[in-house]
């Protein structure tokens, strides 16, 4: 068991416990952060292929510099549409505001 | 000792992802996230990716997070209490098993062709660099349109003053 | 004028120009009053009249003629219309345009008044255009489309006052018990096109002996049947009494000399069909027979003078319908095939429609539409004219020489002693014995209907309007001297069958004479004012009165088995329509896209949750069937 399967699996489940925090919380913002997780996932997996199976190459870390700079754009127009769902609706338990009316 | 520290950040990562997802304080999931980030940049660093274990506590552990915080302080209930989770945590942690399952499984029984490892540091800088501006040039000045829009965007998503504006 | 004769396809204008005038009529003004409908009617019909005396001189010079037109072809299967004048459709051409130019004259001053005037022509004239299809055409799909349509017209007219319950009720039990009967015909066409291939009657007959003998069992039975509901044999004759609601001229056209004898008829025209199955001749002597004889008695106990006449002409159709049955028995190279009955057919429709437009006469003078025969007594000293008609219609009916009947019964009573041992002599005897029952009732209806005195209050009526005494003037003298003439120097036996000709068999002859006038003798006995009958007579005949003054119950038969078998099975049908196949079917099957959509919107719940949820179980089975697979 090399320290490649090893990475990957670990990339393998903290994209799965992204995912699951997406699932199950109720927390507009707390699904953001989950949703970070499994950004942090993609950028482990990334770099263990790059180092591992394209060492000469810097392939991966481009790509992680993009994932970075989408996630931060991301994030800021998220917490952007959150504070604004907040301002109308004074929740964001997504259970709450799962109707377009109200 | 290598893996050793491999397995250690690895754990550091996953355990503190766990926090995440299963705290019910909104506060300490994002130190948990702020933990996690800061595994994953060890994890960087041992993959010999210096420069990305820098961007990675600047911008996200950095930046992010304290958006994050931000967001979670200035949307608090008064009377919030600790919020509680979907009642499907069964069915959907058996969904993700799955999922991990179906990844695990393909990375374990793949014929990796896996090149020998070449201790490569000091280059990788430059590298990363050249191909930034050469080959991947476009994508780099649209992802600073990216960033521009994501700028304006979120100043005129939270203008006050005209409904709907 | 003369091409127009000569050409081949003039005989198609005999039912076409009755359909015109109906057509014409119809969409002119069916409410009218004036004459001039009644004037296009006759004069359509006279000229039908005289297209058939051509064609008859053209026939007795040229011989059969035939023709056949493609209407339309369907890869194998052609629809023909055309024509067959042999023998025996002239013969049926003469009587229908005869006596329905007759009727429809005496039916101008029956009539007159009439709110529905113009309709009661439209209704005669397309009678008319029907009947003569049936009798014409050579297409058996043809002789069903004119079938149908005679019953229409029929219904049409039994139902012409409709605003008297009695008489709508009637014309649909005319109509529904004939259709039980049609049934059976339409099966019978349907079953000979599958065996022969054809429609053409001509190439049916040549081909029909090829034919298995059950399957030719089975065909003639569905005929037979048709026939049956017709000519109102026993079951099916129980709507021929109550169509006497109808006007008294078409119940003269129609129910005595006309559709009728259709289903006479059928089995006349499709006799080699009949021929070839024994065991259905058998019926059809046994369901004549029954028939006359039931008709007969229940003649004797009817007191409506229009039903009585009515039962008369069931229980002559019976008798006619034996005597084709026994010659289809007898040896076939003596038997006449099926001229015994068709030559009954002539006389009657004659003598019968004679007999209806006289009561017509007598109920038209006391403003009356039906009446028993006690209600329009004493008719002799009334209108001794009118009386003498009636006698000299029921003279030729009973069969007393030198009538017209006295010669056509001749050939009925002949054709079951064709018929070897002791089976013919039966037929035979159930034979005479009708003849004999029908002068008991005959000579009841003239002895009640002419005898009797005038009240201080009843005045001698007027003679009848010359319009409906011309058509009585020239009934009678066909229905007296007729029958000679037919018998002798027109031979109708040889008309009909070149190889054959009328054979006077005195014996016979003296024999259905001393029944004929033995009949007027018993029942000028029974009948006359002033006899009494004794009592231990009358306690024997009890239980026979009971069952004939209730009609032998086959109204109430007929009734139930309408109401428990065609209604029930009617009913349950529209109940499993409705309930399994609309509510469950149909309506399912409409409702489920709204099914569909009530449960795919329980997707859209808006909880971002159970959306990455879904998009996560979605993207885990693709990916494992990806691998997998």
């Amino acid at each position: 068991m090399n320290e490649f399967v090893v990475l990957l699996s670990t990339g393998a489940a903290l994209f799965s416990i992204g995912l699951y925090g997406v699932m199950i919380r109720r927390n507009a913002v707390l699904i953001l952060m989950s949703i970070e997780l499994m950004l942090n996932a993609v950028n482990i997996n990334l770099i263990t292929f790059q180092r591992y199976l394209y060492p000469g190459t810097s392939i991966g870390e481009v790509l992680i510099i993009f994932v970075i700079t989408i996630a931060a754009a991301e994030v800021g127009l998220a917490m952007a549409i959150v504070l604004r769902v907040f301002r109308n609706w004074g929740t964001i338990n997504v259970d709450k505001i799962s109707e377009m009316k109200n | 000792m290598y893996s050793v520290l491999v397995g250690m950040s690895a754990a550091i990562v996953l355990i503190s992802a766990l926090g995440v997802v299963s705290t019910k304080n909104i506060v300490h999931a994002a130190i948990y996230l702020l933990i996690t980030l800061l595994g994953v940049s060890v994890i960087f660093l041992l993959e010999f990716a210096e420069f990305l274990a820098l961007v990675q506590i600047l911008v996200y552990a950095g930046a992010i997070t304290i958006v994050l915080l931000f967001a979670v302080m200035l949307t608090r209930d008064i009377d919030q209490k600790d919020m509680e989770n979907n009642s499907n945590r069964a069915w959907m942690a058996l969904i993700t098993f799955g999922i991990f399952i179906v990844f695990t499984l393909s990375i374990w029984y793949q014929n990796w062709s896996i090149t020998e490892i070449i201790y490569d540091a000091p280059n990788s800088f430059r590298l990363l660099a050249t191909a930034l501006f050469s080959e991947f040039l476009v994508p780099f000045e649209i992802a600073s349109l990216v960033l521009l829009v994501a700028l304006i965007g979120a100043v005129v998503l939270t203008k006050e003053g005209r409904d709907g504006a | 004028m003369d091409n127009i004769l000569n050409n081949s396809w003039a005989p198609l204008l005999i039912p076409a120009l009755p359909m015109f005038a109906f057509l014409i009529i119809f969409c002119v003004n069916l409410l009218t009053k004036t004459k001039l409908v009644a004037y296009l009617s006759i004069f359509a019909i006279f000229l039908s009249f005289a297209l058939v005396i051509f064609e008859f001189s053209k026939f007795i010079s040229d011989g059969e003629s035939y023709l056949s037109l493609t209407w339309m072809a369907v890869g194998q299967f052609s629809f023909q219309i055309g024509y067959m004048l042999d023998a025996l459709s002239l013969m049926m051409l003469l009587l229908v345009t005869s006596v329905s130019t007759l009727v429809q004259i005496y039916s101008i001053e029956y009539m007159k008044g009439e709110e529905r005037f113009g309709w009661y022509y439209a209704a005669q004239s397309i009678f008319a255009a029907s009947m003569i299809l049936v009798v014409l055409t050579d297409s058996l799909l043809l002789l069903y489309i004119g079938w149908e349509l005679v019953g229409l017209s029929s219904y049409l007219l039994i139902g012409f006052w409709y605003e008297k319950r009695s008489a709508a009720e009637a014309a649909k039990k005319a109509f529904i018990t004939t259709r039980f009967g049609d049934v059976g015909l339409l099966i019978g066409i349907i079953l000979i096109y599958l065996n022969t291939g054809t429609f053409q009657i001509h190439d049916v007959l040549q081909s029909i002996s090829g034919i298995a003998d059950s399957t030719v069992t089975i065909i003639a039975a569905l005929l037979f049947i048709g026939a049956m509901g017709k000519s109102a044999q026993v079951p099916f004759h129980i709507w021929l009494p109550d169509a006497m609601e109808g006007p008294t001229p078409a119940s003269a056209l129609i129910h005595a000399a006309t559709m009728v004898a259709a289903g006479v008829f059928l089995v006349a025209r499709l006799f080699e069909i009949f021929v070839l199955a024994e065991s259905i001749m058998w019926v059809i002597v046994i369901v004549g027979g029954v028939t006359s004889i039931l008709a007969g008695l229940m003649a004797l106990a009817e007191t409506d003078f229009k039903r009585i006449l009515a039962y008369s002409t069931v229980s002559q159709l019976g008798l006619m319908i034996l005597a084709l049955g026994s010659s289809g028995l007898g040896d076939p190279e003596h038997s006449l095939g099926a001229t015994s009955g068709v030559f009954h057919l002539l006389t009657h429709g004659y003598f019968k429609a004679l007999l209806f437009l006289t009561a017509g006469v007598t109920l038209h003078s006391l403003h009356k539409s039906s009446a028993t025969i006690y209600e329009v007594r004493g008719l002799g000293r009334k209108s001794p004219i009118t009386a003498g008609f009636l006698i000299i219609g029921s003279l030729s009916l009973m069969g007393i020489p030198p009538l017209s009947g006295f010669f056509s019964k001749e050939l009925i009573l002949s054709a079951p002693l064709a018929i070897e041992g002791i089976r013919g002599m039966g037929v035979f005897g159930v034979a005479l014995l009708a003849c004999f029952l029908s002068s008991l009732y005959m000579t009841r209806l003239i002895l009640v209907v002419v005898q009797g005195s005038l009240s201080n209050e009843e005045v001698k009526s007027h003679a009848p309007p010359f319009v409906m005494n011309l058509p009585l003037l020239i009934l009678s003298t066909i229905s007296i001297g007729g029958g000679y003439l037919l018998a002798g120097p027109l031979d109708i036996v040889n008309f009909l069958n070149s190889s054959q000709h009328f054979h006077m068999d005195y014996v016979l002859a003296t024999i259905s004479t001393v029944v004929s006038v033995g009949g007027f003798a018993i029942g000028f006995i029974l009948y006359n004012q002033k006899t009494v009958v004794p009592n231990e007579v009358l306690k024997y005949l009890k239980p026979l009165v009971f069952l004939i003054e209730n009609r032998f119950f086959f109204d109430k038969l007929a009734d139930i088995f309408v109401k428990n078998v065609s209604l029930a099975t009617a009913n349950f049908v529209a109940k499993f329509d409705r309930k399994v196949i609309n509510d469950i079917f149909v309506d399912k099957i409409g409702m489920s896209p709204n099914i569909t959509g009530e449960i795919l919107r329980t997707v859209q719940t808006g909880n971002i949750n159970q959306y990455i949820t879904m998009f996560s179980v979605s993207v885990l089975i693709l990916i494992a069937l990806s691998m997998w697979v």
